[in-house]
């Protein structure tokens, strides 16, 4: 035991003098320094950009109450302090040609040169009642920005509603009254409602939080693939290193291959640890800075820091047995590949997760043992979280994966460090395992 | 007292034999020469005395230990194939190696004194990597014998080294033999193993060749060895009944011998001027050459290692 801890911390200390571990420890104060510039920023900057469109009409009704409807709220944004909510003001003007592919193909160009924001193009069928969905157009370079074809959406369909209503002979005092009488609802998300267990009253419900609901949840499985990321190829480049300049058989005549593979993983144990301290106390800052310090309960953390000691095994074992099987830098490269898209997978997984975090989908993925600790780390961040059973298992068949990796990779250790000259096979490496 | 017994101790790779039912003892405070030819199970042997390998069959005892690795910490062991850490400084070096071998607290007074016995002292707090290489070989010598082990397994130590630095390594293994240490080392250079060891142990193809102290061994070999200086030099040894493997140094012819000294010598009167007629014991070189005389195929074959 003594001698595993000798070599764990010789790993570690090595990690914490390389520019590796400088450059993280700067990460993560920074992580929390971007997150209180980005606040500060957003609240200081209004978007007071002028928007200028162009209208293509096939109809020559739409476009008049258009421009009439833009230019009273470029007068209510004038008028009103609070311009965050509304954004800069909208000017259109009216696009006309002959030819309509040589008309879209002009404005297109200016949206290009920067002299005209989008453009719209409103068929002459709009106004009829079997009209196609999404048949009004809307061009533009910055698809992101959203709030000029919302309010383009909106507008229009009050617009077309009073035409096809005229033209359905509805008077205009009835067409008036029925604008007034409109409505168009809109959902607040709620959170479940709980009785006070104190004062026995039953509180009041909170709006859905965004950054409870979904960025503390992936914030942590990243958080956690980070530090996976970031320790266990390390180990790689150590067994390689000890390999290639002949180290390791200096250090099997004082320890045993399993003390010293163990006495590695314990090492990139501590530097996650370290990691884990630096980054989650950082975010955690950053968090109770913005007003979220009670967002990551503490039995959160403590399956944090369960399934990231399982990471930690499972993939240092892995990358360990590629570090003992090759015999340069380039084959291990390679090897590391597959490894790697193990570590990779669950990140592309979980949208599906987020979707329906107690799907069959969500529960298949989060048991699979490469990706438990990533997906089960982010369902039990969402709410409602799955039933308790399901951490557990996903820890019990973890933990017997883990153990097996960890035997089979002492087997591929014991024999690879003493190869020298070529990188072993799959099969060869397979036949290691089986072997006495 | 016998420091380490191995017992009819037997080792394949696959479908080859590295050692071959091979038993030897090494007394205490002796220093054990280890001969072979490339390829025949030396570096073998050495790794299962030091529990990297275990034999398939047979029994390997260290210091009376019949479970060789809780042995491990009273055993430096040199590998043939050894390299240091390139971003570790010198002193830290030789402290991890040391405390790898559960060194006491002497260590690092230690370390100090052996520094400045290599004329290493200023380079204490350098990486390693800005050593030369003769320096790094007297580093890596160190790193296995800071933990004063009571036996020292050496594989091929003084290969590549400069006179100079061969000569300090030398003085360093007798002075640690001299405080009771008992040293095994493997070697090429059967003038090194001659001059150093106590006992000489030779290994071919797996198997025991020769076991014992020198004389022991060039007694077994008799007096058939004739060292011969003529004025007509190797051509007047040509077509004379007993002798075989003729060694031209160039001034001197040395030959294997068999049958009546004397009518040799009358013959060769016959033939030339003879300056120089000895009759002497085999050196260990010969020996050597004798068993393992390389076969046209097997010059050279590799180290047979897993």
């Amino acid at each position: 035991m003594n001698k595993m801890l000798l070599i764990a911390s010789n790993e570690f200390s090595s990690f914490v003098r390389s520019k590796a571990f400088i450059i993280s420890v700067l990460f993560a104060p920074a992580i929390m320094g971007v997150s209180v510039l980005i606040q500060k920023a957003a609240n200081d900057h209004v978007d007071t950009t002028e928007r200028r469109f162009a209208i293509i009409d096939a109809t020559g009704q739409l476009a008049d109450p258009l421009i009439t409807a833009a230019t009273t709220r470029n007068d209510a944004l004038a008028a009103t302090a609070d311009r965050e909510a509304l954004g800069g003001a909208f000017t259109p003007e009216l696009a006309e040609g002959d030819s309509l592919p040589e008309l879209r193909l002009e404005l297109s160009e200016r949206v290009r040169n920067g002299n005209l924001f989008a453009f719209i193009e409103i068929p002459a069928n709009i106004l009829r009642t079997n009209a196609p969905p999404g048949a009004v157009r809307y061009y533009s370079d910055e698809p992101t920005y959203r709030n000029l074809p919302r309010w383009l959406e909106a507008t229009l369909s009050a617009e077309i509603r009073d035409l096809r209503f005229a033209a359905a002979n509805i008077d205009a005092a009835a067409r008036q009254k029925f604008r007034q009488l409109d409505v168009s609802v809109k959902i607040s998300a709620m959170e479940l409602v709980e009785r006070d267990s104190e004062s026995g009253k039953i509180a009041d419900a909170q709006k859905v939080d965004k950054v409870r609901a979904f960025i503390v949840p992936i914030a942590l499985m990243i958080l956690m693939y980070i530090i996976v990321l970031t320790s266990t190829p390390n180990i790689l480049n150590s067994v390689l290193e000890e390999k290639m300049s002949r180290i390791s058989e200096v250090l099997l005549g004082s320890v045993s291959p399993m003390q010293l593979m163990l006495g590695k993983l314990i090492g990139c144990l501590w530097i996650a640890g370290i990691l884990a301290l630096l980054y989650l106390g950082s975010a955690l800052g950053a968090a109770h800075y913005h007003g979220y310090g009670d967002a990551v309960p503490p039995a959160q953390l403590a399956w944090f820091a369960i399934y990231l000691l399982l990471a930690i095994f499972f993939f240092g074992s892995l990358f360990i047995a590629i570090g003992a099987a090759c015999s340069d830098i380039k084959s291990a490269q390679a090897a590391m590949m597959p490894v790697m898209m193990l570590v990779i997978m669950p990140l592309m997984a979980f949208p599906i997760i987020l979707k329906n975090p107690n799907g069959n989908v969500a529960v298949a993925l989060s048991l699979f043992p490469p990706a438990t600790p990533l997906l089960m780390t982010l369902r039990l961040a969402l709410q409602p979280g799955p039933p308790l059973w399901q951490p557990i298992l996903a820890l019990v068949l973890t933990c017997g994966t883990t153990l097996g990796i960890v035997w089979a990779a002492g087997k591929v250790f014991r024999t690879g460090i003493l190869m020298q000259g070529k990188s072993a096979s799959i099969r060869e490496m397979v036949r290691w395992v089986f072997t006495k | 007292m016998d420091v380490i017994q191995l017992r009819k101790v037997s080792k394949s790779f696959g479908a080859l034999r590295a050692v071959d039912d091979l038993s030897l003892t090494v007394p205490r405070g002796c220093i054990y020469g280890f001969i072979g030819p490339n390829g025949s199970g030396k570096t073998t042997t050495l790794r299962m005395l030091m529990s990297i390998l275990r034999p398939d069959t047979g029994e390997v005892e260290v210091l009376g230990e019949r479970n060789p690795p809780a042995a491990k910490d009273s055993v430096g062991y040199l590998p043939e194939e050894r390299g240091l850490y390139k971003k570790m400084k010198v002193r830290r070096l030789l402290r991890y190696y040391g405390k790898l071998k559960n060194a006491d607290a002497g260590l690092d007074t230690r370390i100090d004194d052996w520094l400045d016995r290599m004329a290493l002292t200023d380079w204490a707090d350098k990486m390693v990597e800005t050593l030369s290489k003769g320096m790094a070989q007297k580093v890596q010598f160190l790193s296995t014998i800071i933990a004063e082990p009571e036996i020292i397994v050496l594989d091929e130590p003084f290969s590549g080294l400069d006179p100079v630095n061969l000569e300090v390594l030398r003085e360093a293994v007798l002075t640690l033999r001299k405080n009771g240490a008992t040293i095994i080392f493997s070697t090429h250079d059967m003038a090194v193993a001659e001059r150093m060891c106590d006992r000489i142990f030779m290994i071919y193809k797996g198997r025991k060749v020769l076991d014992g102290t020198q004389e022991n061994i060039q007694a077994e070999y008799g007096q058939d060895t004739l060292r011969v200086r003529t004025t007509a030099g190797a051509a007047a040894l040509e077509g004379l009944t007993g002798v075989d493997e003729v060694r031209d140094h160039g001034q001197m012819q040395e030959l294997r011998f068999t049958g009546d000294t004397q009518k040799l010598l009358h013959e060769l009167l016959a033939r030339t001027e003879v300056q120089h007629f000895e009759q002497t014991r085999p050196s260990l070189h010969d020996i050597f050459v004798r068993i393992a005389k390389p076969q046209p195929d097997e010059t050279d074959e590799a180290e047979a290692t897993p």
